[in-house]
This record gives C-alpha cells, sequence and structure tokens, in this order.
C-alpha cells in the first residue's frame, strides 16, 4: 500500500520537472490517475478471492519519536471509496483539460497532492496519519479554489478552509488525548501509539466516549457537510472550477461519511448510540432543506450543490439508522453520489465553457442543439433523483428501510425528501432543455466532443451496473460494516 | 581549561569583530568585506559547536560555564541565525546604498552575548551576556541612521531595554541577597523559605524577561521596533533573541523551585494574552513586516505554554522532560521558519524606506516562482499545517499540555490548550491571506521587485527545505548534525 501510495507523489514529481506545458502535465496526470485505477481494480479483483473479508493490513515505521507510524489497512469499506477515487481521477483529468486555462503545471501538481492526501486518509489505519492526510487535503482544495476558481472565489476558499480547519482542532485534540491514553494499555511499554487498534482497546468511561465522539463527529459533519454546518458548500462548489467540484463532490465530501464509520461510530460505540437520534433529525432536516433550496436556485451549479446537501443529509440518516440496512445503504449512497454527482458537475462544466454562465435563464430548449449532452444530462439526473435501475435507487431504498426500522417518524419525513428530489431535478432539466429555443446564442450551440463522450461513457456505464448488481458491490463492504455498527447498535440490548 | 569549546568560540567572535572593524570597510570603490569576514567567523563557531555538540558535558571557569546539550543547541542555533542574518543583511544595505561594517561586527558581539547567556547558571555572567546581546542590538536597530524609523526603533529598543536591564539587576540583587550567591546551584533551598521577597525577585525577573521576550502586556515596544529594524536584524531578533531568551527562562525558573510554583498562574496567563493580542494584532495589519512582528508574539505565547508544562509537571518527570523537548524542538522550528519568512521578505525589498505592504507579494508565484514555494512553506509551517516542522512542533506543545490535563493543574493545563488551538484558528486567517495574495492575485500592476542575487536565494532555499524536513522526518535534523558532527571530529 506503500507503493500505492507513491503513484500520485511520483506523479507530483513528475509535474515539477516535466510538467510545465498544459500537454504534459495533462498526460502525467492521465497516465497517474490511470495507475491509480489498475492498482485499485486490481486489489478489487483480488478481493473477491479473499473470502474471510478480513481486513489487510501493512505497518511501516515513521516518527517513533511521536508514535506516529504509516499504518494502512484495507477493508470492503476503503476498497470501494479508492476505486471511487480512482475512477473519477482520469476522467476529472479529462475534464479538467478545457477547464483548467492557465497555470497548468500548477495545476496538475495540487492535483497529485490532492489525491495522494485523500488516498493517505482512506487508507489509514493510524489517527497521527489519518489526520496529516485529512488536514492536507484542505490546502490544494484551497488553491484550487482560490487560483481557478469563479468571481467571488477568495471568500469562497477561505471560507471553505477556515470552517474545515477550525472543526478539525477539537479532533486534532482528541487524537492526542487518545494518543496519550494508549500509554497505560497492557503491553504498550509506556509507548504512545496512535493505532486503530490500540485505540480500540481503551476503555473509555461514556463521559470520555461524549467528549471524543464530539470532537470526532464535529470534523466529520462540517465535511459531510451536515446542516446546519453546510454554508461552506455551496459556495466553494459555485466558485470551483469544474475538476475541484468534481473531486470535492466525488470524494472530499465522502471522507465525513468515512469517518464517521471508521473512526466515530466503531471507536465511542455508547456515545454514537446516544448521538443517533440528533444526527437522523439533522440527517432529515438537511435533505428537505436542501431540497427546498436546491428548488429555488437560479444557478445549475448551485442546484447541484444543494442536491449534494441533500443526498449527504440521506447518509447521516443511513449511517446513524445504526443498522446493517441503513448502514451499508449510506455507503452504497456515498458511492452512487460520488458518480452522479460528479457526472453532474461535468455536465455542467461543459455547459459553462460553452456559454460562460450557468443561470438557467440562459437556457431553454437546448436539447435541440445538444441532443447528445441532453441524454447524458437526463440520465444522470435520472440517477440523482434515484429511479429504479439506476446506482441512486439502491442506496436510497437501503436507507429509507433502514431509518424505517429506527425511527418511521423520520424516515417518512425523508421519504418527502425524494419527492421534492424529483421536482426539482426535473423543474431543471426541463427549464434546460426542453421548452421553446428562444435565446439566438443556444441555437448554434455545439454538441459533445468526442472527449467529452468518452468522459460521460463510463460515468453512465457506471451508473447502470451500480444500479443493476447493487448487491454484489454490498457483499464488498457488508461485513466490515457490520463489524463497525456492532457495538453501537448493540447498546441497552 | 581550553578544552571548554564556549572560549573558543568567545575568543573566535571577538576576534572576528576586532578583524570585521579593521579591516571590514569597504570604500567608495570597493565593496566592504565586513560581511564575508563575520559569516567566516560565524560558521567557525558552528564548526565548533558541531565538533562538540554529541560530547563532552562539564563546567568551566569555576563553575560559572556550564556545558549542556541545551546550551549547545541554543549556542549554534544563535550562531546560525546570525550566519542567515549576515548573508542577508549584506545584499540588502548594498541595496539601500550603505556600506557599514560595524553592523557586522555588532552581530558577532550580540551573538556572543547569546552564547554566555544561555550557558551559564550564574546571574551575574548571564546579566552579562543580556547587556553584551542588547547594547549591540540597539545599535543595529538604528543602523540606518539618517531614517526616522530607524532611529526611533534603536531609541525605543535602547529605552525599554535599559529599563528591563534595570529591573533584572534589581531582582538579581534581591535573589543575591537572599542566597549570599549569583549562583544558582543550591539557591532553590534557600529560596524556598524567602517569603515575600523572593516572589518580588521572582516577578522582577519575569518583567525583565517580558520585555526581551515581548511577551503581554511588555510588548508594546515590539512592533514599531521590528519594523523600523533593517528586515534582516528584524528577523534576527525574532528568532535568535526568542531562542536564547526562552532557552535561558527554560534553564532559570526551574532551578528556582518551589517559588516558581507561584509563577505558574501568572505565566499561563501571560501566555494566553500574548497569544491572543499577537494573533488579533496580526490580523489587522497590511504590512507584512508587522504582520510577521506580531505574529512574533504569538508564537511566543505558544513557547510560553510549553514552559508552563514544564513548571506544572513534577520536577524531573517524564512529563517535565518531555515538554523542554517540545519546547526546544518548537523553538529550533520558531526559528527556523521565521529565518526563511523574513529572508524572503528582505529579498523583496525595494531601495528606500517605503515600507513592504502585503500587496507587493500580489502574483509572487507567476514572477518568482520558487521564491513563492519558499515563503508558501514558511506561511504553512507558521500556521502548523502537516508535513511542515510548524506542524510537528505545535503537535508536540499540544501533546505536552493534554499529558499534564489530569495533573495537579489540570483546569490551568486545559485552559491553555484551548487557547492554543483557537489563536491557531486566527492565525490561518493572516498566513492564508499571504498565501492567498501571493498564489492568487495576478499582480499585474505591482510594483517591480528587485534583483535578487544568488547566495541568498540559496540560503531561502535551504531554509524552506529544512522547514519541510523537519515536518516529514522530526529527527532527521537531530540525526543530520550528529553525522556532521562525527564527520568533523575525524578532521579534528
Amino acid at each position: 500500500m506503500h507503493q500505492f501510495m507513491l503513484i500520485p507523489l511520483a506523479g507530483a514529481l513528475a509535474t515539477v520537472l516535466f510538467g510545465r506545458s498544459a500537454r504534459a502535465g495533462f498526460w502525467i496526470a492521465l497516465a497517474t490517475s490511470l495507475g491509480l485505477l489498475y492498482g485499485a481494480g486490481m486489489w478489487a479483483l483480488m478481493w473477491g478471492f479473499n473470502t474471510s473479508g478480513a481486513p489487510q493490513l501493512e505497518t511501516h515505521a515513521w516518527l517513533p519519536v511521536l508514535g506516529a507510524r504509516f499504518a494502512y489497512q484495507l477493508d470492503g469499506i476503503s476498497l470501494v471509496l479508492i476505486t471511487l477515487t480512482a475512477f473519477l481521477a482520469p476522467l476529472t483529468a479529462l475534464g479538467a483539460k478545457s477547464a483548467i486555462t492557465e497555470r497548468h503545471g500548477q495545476f496538475w501538481f495540487w492535483f497529485h497532492i490532492l489525491h495522494a492526501a485523500m488516498l493517505g486518509a482512506l487508507l489509514a489505519r493510524d489517527l497521527f496519519f489519518f489526520f496529516v492526510c485529512w488536514e492536507l487535503m484542505l490546502i490544494p482544495m484551497y488553491l484550487m479554489i482560490g487560483v481557478w476558481g469563479g468571481k467571488n472565489r477568495r471568500y469562497a476558499a477561505t471560507k471553505f478552509f477556515l470552517y474545515t480547519a477550525l472543526a478539525s482542532l477539537p479532533m486534532l485534540a482528541a487524537i492526542i488525548w487518545l494518543g496519550l491514553k494508549t500509554r497505560d494499555l497492557a503491553g504498550s511499554g509506556g509507548a504512545i501509539s496512535f493505532l486503530l487498534e490500540d485505540v480500540a482497546r481503551l476503555a473509555l468511561s461514556p463521559t470520555e466516549q461524549a467528549w471524543c465522539f464530539a470532537a470526532f463527529a464535529l470534523a466529520f459533519v462540517v465535511k459531510v457537510p451536515l446542516w446546519p454546518l453546510h454554508t461552506w458548500l455551496p459556495d466553494a462548489h459555485t466558485e470551483a472550477p469544474t475538476p475541484g467540484s468534481v473531486i470535492l463532490a466525488g470524494v472530499l465530501l465522502k471522507m465525513g461519511g468515512y469517518g464517521l464509520i471508521r473512526y466515530a461510530i466503531p471507536l465511542f460505540p455508547l456515545a454514537a448510540h446516544d448521538a443517533a437520534p440528533l444526527m437522523m433529525t439533522l440527517g432529515t432536516i438537511a435533505i428537505i432543506a436542501g431540497s427546498l433550496c436546491a428548488m429555488v436556485q437560479t444557478d445549475i451549479k448551485r442546484l447541484v450543490a444543494y442536491s449534494s446537501v441533500a443526498h449527504m443529509g440521506a447518509v447521516v440518516l443511513g449511517l446513524f439508522s445504526l443498522n446493517i440496512e441503513g448502514a451499508s445503504g449510506a455507503v452504497f449512497q456515498m458511492l452512487a453520489h460520488g458518480i452522479s454527482t460528479g457526472a453532474l458537475f461535468l455536465l455542467v462544466g461543459f455547459l459553462y465553457e460553452r456559454r460562460h454562465t450557468r443561470e438557467f435563464a440562459a437556457f431553454g430548449g437546448i436539447a435541440k442543439p445538444m441532443p447528445l449532452f441532453a441524454i447524458f444530462f437526463v440520465i444522470t439526473a435520472m440517477s440523482s433523483i434515484a429511479l429504479p435501475g439506476t446506482n441512486g435507487f439502491a442506496g436510497e431504498l437501503l436507507i429509507l428501510a433502514g431509518a424505517f426500522k429506527a425511527s418511521p417518524v423520520l424516515a417518512s419525513f425523508a421519504v418527502l425528501g425524494a419527492i421534492l428530489g424529483a421536482w426539482y431535478m426535473l423543474g431543471a432539466v426541463k427549464k434546460t432543455f426542453f421548452g421553446p429555443l428562444t435565446l439566438a446564442e443556444n441555437k448554434t450551440l455545439v454538441d459533445l466532443g468526442a472527449r467529452e463522450v468518452l468522459i460521460m461513457v463510463p460515468l453512465v456505464i457506471a451508473i447502470f451496473w451500480m444500479g443493476l448488481s447493487a448487491d454484489g458491490i454490498i457483499d464488498l463492504f457488508e461485513k466490515p460494516i457490520t463489524t463497525a455498527i456492532a457495538a453501537a447498535s448493540g447498546v441497552g440490548k | 581549561m581550553l578544552h571548554n569549546p564556549a572560549i573558543w568560540t568567545l575568543l573566535l567572535l571577538a576576534a572576528g569583530c576586532v578583524t570585521v572593524l579593521l579591516f571590514g570597510h569597504g570604500t567608495a570603490l570597493r565593496p566592504g568585506r565586513g560581511g564575508a569576514i563575520a559569516n567566516i567567523t560565524l560558521l567557525l563557531v558552528l564548526s565548533v559547536w558541531w565538533v562538540h555538540a554529541f560530547h563532552g558535558h562539564g563546567e568551566g571557569f569555576d563553575g560559572m560555564f556550564l556545558l549542556d546539550r541545551m546550551g549547545m543547541l541554543a549556542a549554534a542555533g544563535s550562531a546560525f541565525a546570525g550566519f542567515v542574518t549576515t548573508v542577508m543583511l549584506t545584499g540588502w544595505l548594498r541595496r539601500q546604498g550603505r556600506e557599514c561594517a560595524e553592523v557586522h561586527a555588532l552581530m558577532l558581539l550580540a551573538v556572543a552575548g547569546m552564547q554566555v547567556m544561555v550557558q551559564t547558571r550564574h546571574l551575574a555572567v548571564l546579566f552579562l551576556g543580556l547587556e553584551t546581546m542588547s547594547v549591540a542590538l540597539y545599535a543595529m536597530c538604528a543602523a540606518l541612521r539618517e531614517r526616522r524609523a530607524a532611529v526611533e526603533s534603536g531609541f525605543k529598543y535602547f529605552l525599554t531595554g535599559a529599563f528591563a536591564s534595570a529591573l533584572l539587576l534589581l531582582a538579581i540583587a534581591i535573589i543575591f541577597g537572599l542566597t549570599g550567591s549569583f549562583h544558582l546551584d543550591g539557591a532553590e533551598t534557600k529560596l524556598a523559605h524567602a517569603g515575600e521577597l523572593g516572589v518580588i525577585a521572582l516577578v522582577l525577573f519575569l518583567a525583565a524577561f517580558g520585555f526581551k521576550l515581548s511577551l503581554v502586556p511588555f510588548h508594546q515596544w515590539a512592533p514599531d521596533v521590528y519594523e523600523g529594524a533593517p528586515t534582516p536584524v528584524t528577523g534576527f531578533m525574532a528568532t535568535a533573541v526568542k531562542l536564547t531568551g526562552f532557552m535561558t527562562l527554560l534553564r532559570l525558573v526551574p532551578a528556582l523551585g518551589a517559588l516558581s510554583q507561584h509563577l505558574l498562574l501568572i505565566l499561563a496567563v501571560l501566555a494566553i494574552a500574548t497569544m491572543l493580542v499577537g494573533n488579533l494584532g496580526a490580523l489587522v495589519q497590511t504590512r507584512v513586516k508587522r504582520m510577521l512582528a506580531y505574529s512574533s508574539i504569538a508564537h511566543a505565547g505558544y513557547l510560553l505554554a510549553a514552559l508552563c508544562v514544564v513548571l506544572a509537571a513534577p520536577a524531573g518527570s517524564a512529563a517535565a522532560e518531555g515538554a523542554s523537548v517540545a519546547l526546544s524542538f518548537y523553538l529550533v522550528v520558531y526559528v527556523l521558519m521565521n529565518l526563511l519568512a523574513f529572508g524572503v521578505l528582505a529579498l523583496n525589498e525595494r531601495a528606500g524606506d517605503e515600507p513592504l505592504l502585503l500587496n507587493d507579494l500580489a502574483g509572487l508565484r507567476n514572477r518568482r516562482p520558487w521564491m513563492a514555494a519558499a515563503m508558501l512553506a514558511a506561511m504553512l509551517s507558521l500556521a502548523g499545517i502537516p508535513l511542515t516542522g510548524g506542524f510537528i512542533a505545535k503537535w508536540q506543545v499540544f501533546t505536552a499540555l493534554l499529558g499534564e490535563c489530569g495533573g495537579a493543574h489540570g483546569t490551568l493545563m486545559t485552559v491553555l490548550a484551548s487557547s492554543v488551538a483557537l489563536c491557531s484558528v486566527i492565525g490561518l486567517a493572516y498566513y492564508l491571506r499571504v498565501v492567498m495574495t501571493m498564489y492568487v492575485e495576478k499582480g499585474e500592476d505591482a510594483k517591480p521587485l528587485p534583483v535578487v542575487p544568488f547566495a541568498p536565494m540559496l540560503l531561502v532555499m535551504l531554509l524552506a527545505g529544512l522547514v519541510l524536513w523537519v515536518g516529514i522526518v522530526p529527527d532527521g535534523l537531530a540525526l543530520g548534525s550528529e553525522a556532521i558532527s562525527g564527520f568533523l571530529r575525524t578532521l579534528f
């Protein structure tokens, strides 16, 4: 796994050395991303033969002074999210080819660093290592928004950075505190350890659990982002360049959900159990509030951003149902949302490159000049509103089933969110593609080119393939999820 | 006695100083050699420390000089800061159209004073060292004596500095009166029964160091002095003076024994006030130098928080040991990253006395990509972002603070830890503003930057490399210098 981490770092080094021009930088990025995809694909294939479902572990020395190690673990949950990251990487690189028009070398450098940090966070088994990667994700994204963003980029980038950095400070304190606690464990020899298995062995009192859970959960729900801490997201998405939005929606938001299921819930089960009603309520509010906000947007990208708030609210709802249906539905929803929202942002980006506006008022009836574009957009929108057969459906169904088990009232409100979702998404499709073609600029719009179709086809295949073989994918991470929520769901039984 | 490296470094510095004054002056036709002589001297001093760093502990001059790793680290650190500053200063003065060899001589004197300060437990010797350092610095601040800001800077520093020295003398006199000796060895027991007079001495002592280290509320002079002094000298004051000052405190305060327990609450309040005022002050600055001045006040607060842990933990315990390691590590990183930041600043300043505004750095990334990358490393490290030395340093201070949360002064430590965390976030805002300005702004209408000579640029890149290296392999610096030390010993 060490070697896997080296792939994006090698890409960054190659970019510094040879990647000054737009061309070279792009090809290096494409080669690196395909390397990632190949590595992740190999892992996924091998996983089929790993019938025990036990995670693969790997540990290397790093900083003995601080008690930190390069400790990795690969299990079903990290595997699917890594595959998602590696799948989106080459597509993002292809999309960035036209979206990024200046400072190419710099962009590709940060692109690689961002991937290294994300993969590190997904693979880490050492809390120190995880935190380093977690914080390191901020800088590339901050610069992506700040340097290549829209008009209001300074504000959006700073807001993004301050929100997430502030929220992760309590987690830093909690990690150090837990590390100091491991000194008292039997067999530790008085040394600090941040290894997940050592931290999991700690016997924490309910109060201690509550504090630690609050610290971890705060960092994660800001990243998710959960209502009412979501306000950085619409700004960040609207201002970010297309590849930035795709990575942000596709992978970065998933880190929040991943953190919850990997750290917050299994490490502090008592507190997670107590907090579950609150988190589920907030998740439900996020679904409804996000959908309502999406409904009144005049900018397509902002609409997609608010739809992300709603979808990620559903993820939190599912995770904190604390039963296997809800939690595995939530992980599946994270994957589906990564694909469909990534695709939506790419499509919005294509449109923006042609017309330099994203206002609904500037469009209408463009299905006629851009039939291919319209087909792709409609398919992706269907996946976003969870039409059966697409990947959005399985996740949402499982989440709702899980939520019904835990709290029928909240689940019925969440169903309302699904209806609202269809409402605003279909409204957006109607306003953009159908109706009379009035504006002269729109009549001459060029349909998608070969490169753009090349980006969209894998995404559409993924949408249907995931929708039709959902149970095969869920099998991959069902076992680790059962273990992760076992303690929390068993409380009081 | 001649085996004692302390005497060698002092002799070297004194000889260097005389040589600079005799042969260092330039003429209208020929640039001076003062900088070069000073650099060679400082490199020799550094190599002496390197040879001895990992060997030989002991005392000299009837116990007035103390040879231990902490002192050697601080002595070598101040010599290194002096070296970097001299390289920067030579080019900076030339760009301002000035040739003044005496500044280089003063630099050597200041470094000599610092070497004395950090290697003694004898209060009279300490005072001598402190004064040698301070008097040299007063004059260095006013190096460009035709400029109003420079004279104001030197004069202000002199007045407050002299006041602080008077306080320190008074404190030393009281301690002498109570214990009958200037030596701190054995003073502990006598001071423990000294009563109120002992506390007064301690408070005076603290106030004197508060002035020198610009702790709130003794910090008022710092922004003006820092701004008026030549930028490399400001860098030297922000790094070397804080390094030696904190090392001295770390050595002396625990030696005061039971009395220092009275100090804990005062120190903690000072620490919180210092980090808050420093960070809030930096937030509103538009001049980069002034911002860095306030940022160095803020970092003094974090350092003081680490010192509080040393006092709060039971003496001689692993926690106290860990806290002093954290403090020393923070100091080393602090010196590296501030030398880097001030170095970049000095290289970008134009001739004349107009201050460098934040906007002058706009688009630095396009105009000077490597310089911008170096400044990025400095800012991220100051802000405490992972993979930089600043992160590891802050992590260790945090660990020290949280490790004592369950101890006798748990509440105080928790409050300190929370304020370090809170202030780090405020810090993010203004460090990021610099990054934003360099990387996001186009800077098309920014004024042209001065030409950068090769040697200082190389040094800046080296410093940036070190800041990152310490962040990735924290013990790499120690391992590296141990290796160099071994190599040098084979030569001698």
